[in-house]
């Protein structure tokens, strides 16, 4: 690998998936026929409602803990706040914030179980934490289907199942509908149209970006960036690395509580059962997509890969209606390409892993057949 | 010593937290306010019903409530402020009004007898209806 | 036991108390006794030179003095260790620390993506003083990168080198690796005592120079060092005493300035003049002109026993030995030549050239080899014995079997249980019978069946790795005398690698030694011990030697 530069094949690769993305992207944008404000609006509004979700895995990336499947935890937390909180009929800006509060202890709650569960499975977090997410869901199940309305004193009937305990399938968040997005209201016209801007939502965003800015400059940031290299290393120099990654993970769980919060009050309803299910697995595609990878994520991934990743979902539906009169291509883009991306950052990860230890020893070789080296 | 601080500015965090919640749960909550306007029975009295009555909920819209009817008015927050103009008929002039500042605070759904109100008893206060649907009309939210 | 009283030319009073006193330092592991009776002392601001061969106790003994756990572990230790006066007994090595003793290991403990700063405070940084100290833990503060960075470039310009502090550690060439790892330990201010494992052994010959002076200025600075190392001329010019270890106990503590390297080699690798030298001088074996192994620029990637650049010849008929310190790459070159390891360069077998990287074809050209490591590689743990002497024969040569080849054949066991029970006869293997599994046996009689399933290959090239690792010392000899009766027996060329120099000598026609990846030099095997003790240090002996390929 040269050092002095890269050739422009490699700074290719390095950005392949990018810029097969826009490419794509490039091709469907017209043959969708959506006008330039329409995407526009689409895009703030997505980018409002996802990026904070993303922004959480940033983090246990740089801990060395890789993807963290496990955010979907800290999503139900979220969840079960709002639950909570349209039970007791909390509405406004009160009503998100105290959504948080309540999700806040049971996300680190779980986030400490991850943590700990993590620590033992090293060197497979990922496909633990994926795993993992499955048996809390069965736990979240058990909770809201059965607990709720029992032992969880539950007064709205409009929540409860029809037998009296359980939460209903859909639950109407209209109490914080748009609450965040709707908070700071600016528009302006674009291009013939008109565009709303969520800018409180985006300026919550902003705030967490700074966060993350000012965290990897403390030195609990940098302990996570010295275990995120070299586990021993940061061992024998008296880093307490367990409990670091415990950190680093209930951090990432709170805080994809809270953007599964603000993605809510963007939706408007609560799928209580399945709204968080793809939550983990469309975030971290949309930081794939943005050039991340498996040990390496910065806050320009984010917002390249939220962009181009829901870019394609607005388009590819009308794309692909107008194109080959099949809207349904879109949703089978969404759900390819988000199991594809992850599977091709996985598999590059490994080889790029393999690669990075043979070049280590190809140091220590000698010289080439037949070369003599001077002592 | 420092342990000492640390756990004490901890648990002040955590009270601050708690009150912040508290607070936030007695500004945030919302009441459905409904309006009876049915003939009631009180200390073997017969109250009757209002010809009309409208009820106008922290400034918002007017509500139109004729005999027998009963609406509903969603606010938020611990306080809130209702108009009551009683007309003498339907489609009269206004017989009376009365105008108070209501606290539910941490409590939830209440529903006023308007003709109790009328009468300016004391009671006029009931508990809300059971777990039916209540209609949902113009909300006077600010 | 002497205590200098010059150092660095200032007179120094007897009353001042040394830095670090050893007193009877012993260690068992197991039953296998690796030091014992271990005693010197350091002075604040000397630098003791500690040289031995691997296995000779350093390792273990920095082990103890560094408080690693493995030590507790494993039955704790004998002995006094007095530090500063006071006796201390470290059971981590954060207590070590804490203590001020630094330790720079040959392994890296470094971050490779982070900068030389940032690698020198690690876990030591300084902050800036924030609020959330308070309420949270001091690792919310941020971190003082200026204040970082200034500490950072004094501890690199003690050492006097000049190393860039942001330069991040990953660009670094090797050497200057070295020194941040250096600059880490002493920028803990508590650090009075250093020990540096091999610190040159990755080095350039100007790396070398460079932190040899750096290393002289820091003990000016009252910093004691132990300087463990095989480069003789290093440890004579950087060192005022040198201590030598052999079998765990100090064979000699010796100035550094007055001691010649020969006489350090000796006293290193010699044993006492008594033992058999020249025990078996007649050895009936024919070595003919014809050579068997060419090999040419070989390259083993082997963790551990990196080969760089390894040429040799051996003629056919002649037993070759390849010695040298552990690590050094002598075990490499037995593996990288069958395969077992990624390997380049050129190996031709009787003129004809062997494929590398591919163990199958080895064993085709009728190359046999017994791995070093018998339970991984060699053996068949939960198989029978007849089993595993047979099994490369029959895979490899197709022999052992009944019936028609290509098309169906089964495993002829009475054939196998025949020539398991000769071959058991013939190295006096200790079982209850063919049928035993191979995990039953004990070290030396796994060996033995490792050695027989080689045999049966009637190999024309037998490669053994250290043959008699772990075997008591009447198997050692049965051991090497079925060596050398295979070779006389049947002119089979035989190449011994071994760590044991004296089996080499009692065995092989010529030996070569590997030092640092490389053939430091042929001698043949009558040659005085200390003369490979020289070549194992990197010192030439000053008899004319076999020039290298």
């Amino acid at each position: 690998m040269n050092k002095t530069g890269k050739s422009f094949w490699a700074l290719l690769a390095d950005n392949a998936v990018p810029i097969v993305f826009i490419v794509i992207s490039a091709i469907a944008i017209p043959l969708s026929g959506f006008s330039a404000s329409y995407l526009v609006q689409e895009l703030l509004v997505r980018i409002g409602r996802n990026s904070f979700l993303i922004l959480s895995l940033l983090i246990p990336i740089m801990a060395g803990m890789g993807l963290n499947f496990g955010m979907v935890l800290g999503a139900m937390a979220g969840q079960i706040g709002l639950i909570l909180v349209s039970d007791w009929s909390i509405v406004g800006i009160p009503g998100m914030v105290l959504a948080m509060m309540v999700g806040t202890p049971i996300a680190a709650v779980l986030g400490v179980f991850c943590g700990n569960v993590l620590n033992r499975a090293k060197g497979q977090e990922m496909v633990t934490g994926y795993i993992l997410g499955f048996f809390i869901n069965g736990v979240y199940q058990l909770v809201v289907l059965y607990l709720m309305g029992w032992v969880i004193p539950i007064t709205n009937p409009i929540l409860l199942l029809s037998r009296g305990y359980g939460i209903r399938n859909a639950v109407s968040l209209i109490g914080v509908r748009g609450i965040l997005d709707n908070l700071i209201p600016v528009s302006f016209p674009f291009m013939g149209g008109v565009v709303r801007v969520p800018l409180a939502t985006l300026l919550v965003i902003a705030a967490f970006c700074v966060f993350i800015v000012w965290f990897r400059r403390t030195k609990l940031g940098q302990d996570m960036r010295a275990i995120g290299q070299s586990q021993s290393v940061s061992d024998s120099a008296g880093i307490a690395v367990n409990r670091t990654r415990i950190i680093a993970i209930v951090i990432s769980t709170v805080l994809a509580c809270y953007g599964q919060i603000i993605y809510l009050q963007n939706m408007g309803t609560l799928n209580t059962y399945n709204s968080h299910d793809q939550a983990g697995m469309f975030s971290i595609a949309a930081l794939l997509i943005g050039g991340a990878s498996v040990s390496r994520a910065s806050i320009a991934n984010v917002f390249v890969g939220v962009i181009l990743f829901h870019l394609m979902f607005i388009v590819a539906p009308m794309a692909g209606k107008n194109l080959i009169g099949q809207a349904q291509i879109g949703e089978y883009f969404r759900v390819f390409v988000s199991y594809g991306i992850i599977a091709i950052a996985l598999v590059l990860h490994a080889w790029k892993r393999n690669r990075d230890r043979e070049a280590a020893r190809r140091s220590l070789r000698g010289p080439a057949e037949g070369a003599k080296e001077a002592a | 010593m420092k342990t000492f601080m640390r756990f004490f500015q901890r648990t002040v965090l955590l009270a601050l937290l708690i009150a912040l919640g508290t607070w936030l749960f007695y500004i945030g909550r919302e009441h459905r306010v409904f309006l009876d306007n049915k003939s009631i029975e009180r200390d073997g009295k017969n109250f009757r019903a209002l010809e009309q009555v409208n009820v106008s909920v922290n400034g918002g819209d007017p509500i139109e409530l004729l005999a027998r009817d009963r609406d509903v008015a969603v606010t938020v927050g611990p306080k809130f402020s209702i108009k009551v103009e009683v007309l003498d008929s339907m489609g009269g002039d206004v017989a009376r009004t009365v105008e108070m500042t209501m606290e539910p605070g941490f409590g939830k759904d209440m529903m006023i007898s308007l003709p109790l109100l009328n009468a300016a008893r004391g009671d006029f206060i009931l508990p809300p209806p059971g777990a039916a649907s209540a209609p949902e009309t113009k909300s006077a939210n600010p | 036991m002497r205590f200098p009283l010059f150092l660095n030319s200032e007179v120094i009073l007897l009353s001042e108390v040394p830095l670090l006193k050893l007193e009877n330092i012993g260690k068992e592991y197991y039953g296998n006794r690796v030091l014992s009776n271990v005693s010197f002392s350091l002075m604040r601001g000397e630098i003791l030179g500690l040289v031995g061969e691997n296995g000779a106790g350093k390792s273990t003994l920095m082990n103890i003095l560094f408080g690693m756990p493995v030590i507790g572990a494993t039955g704790g230790y004998e002995g006094k260790v007095i530090f500063n006066g006071k006796p201390v007994h470290f059971t981590s090595p954060t207590q070590a620390l804490a203590a001020g003793i630094g330790m720079v290991h040959q392994e890296f403990s470094l971050i490779p993506g982070f900068t030389a700063t940032e690698n020198i405070q690690l876990n030591r940084e300084v902050l800036n003083p924030s609020l959330l100290e308070y309420i949270f833990s001091h690792r919310m503060s941020t971190l003082d990168r200026d204040a970082m960075r200034a500490r950072a470039d004094t501890a690199i310009r003690t050492l006097g080198v000049d190393i860039s502090p942001d330069m991040v550690v990953a660009e670094m060439p090797v050497g200057y690796k070295q020194f941040i790892e250096i600059a880490r330990e002493i920028d803990r201010e508590q650090t009075r005592l250093l020990f540096l494992d091999e610190p040159t052994a990755v080095l350039t010959e100007t790396e070398a120079e460079i932190l040899l002076k750096a290393l002289k200025k820091l003990a000016e600075s009252g910093i004691a060092i132990v300087f463990i190392s095989h480069r003789l001329n290093e440890v004579k010019e950087l060192c005022d005493r040198i201590v030598v270890l052999r079998d765990g106990e100090v064979i000699q503590e010796a100035d550094a300035k007055t001691a010649t390297v020969r006489e350090i080699a000796s006293w290193m690798v010699g044993r006492a003049v008594s033992e058999k030298t020249e025990e078996k001088p007649q050895k009936s074996h024919v070595i003919h002109d014809e050579t068997a192994l060419k090999v040419e620029h070989l390259w083993v990637d082997m963790p551990g026993e990196t080969v760089r650049d390894v040429s040799f010849e051996v003629k056919k008929g002649e037993i070759f030995g390849i010695g040298g310190l552990a690590g050094h790459g002598k075990l490499g070159i037995p593996n990288g030549i069958m395969g077992l390891s990624p390997a380049g360069g050129n190996v031709e077998l009787f003129g004809r050239r062997i494929p590398l990287n591919k163990p199958r074809r080895a064993l085709d050209r009728k190359m046999a080899f017994v791995s070093e490591d018998r339970r991984g590689v060699g053996l068949l743990l939960d198989e029978r014995i007849d089993w595993n002497i047979t099994f490369t024969a029959m895979q490899v040569q197709g022999r052992f079997l009944r019936g028609i080849p290509g098309i169906l054949q089964l495993r002829d066991d009475e054939a196998m249980r025949k020539e398991t029970e000769s071959l058991i006869k013939l190295l006096d293997i200790k079982c209850t019978g063919p049928a035993q599994h191979a995990g039953e046996l004990s070290g030396g009689n796994q060996q033995k069946v490792c050695l027989a399933k080689a045999f049966v290959l009637q190999p024309d090239l037998l490669l053994v790795s250290e043959p008699t690792r772990g075997i008591d010392v009447g198997a050692k000899t049965l051991v090497l005398d079925a060596l050398r009766e295979y070779n006389e027996g049947h002119g089979t060329t035989i190449i011994v690698t071994s760590s044991e120099l004296e089996e080499l000598r009692s065995v092989c026609d010529r030996i070569a030694i590997v030092g640092e990846g490389r053939i430091a030099g042929v001698l043949p095997a009558q040659r005085p011990a200390e003369d490979f003790g020289l070549l194992m240090m990197g010192q030439m002996p000053h008899d004319e030697m076999e020039a290298t390929a």
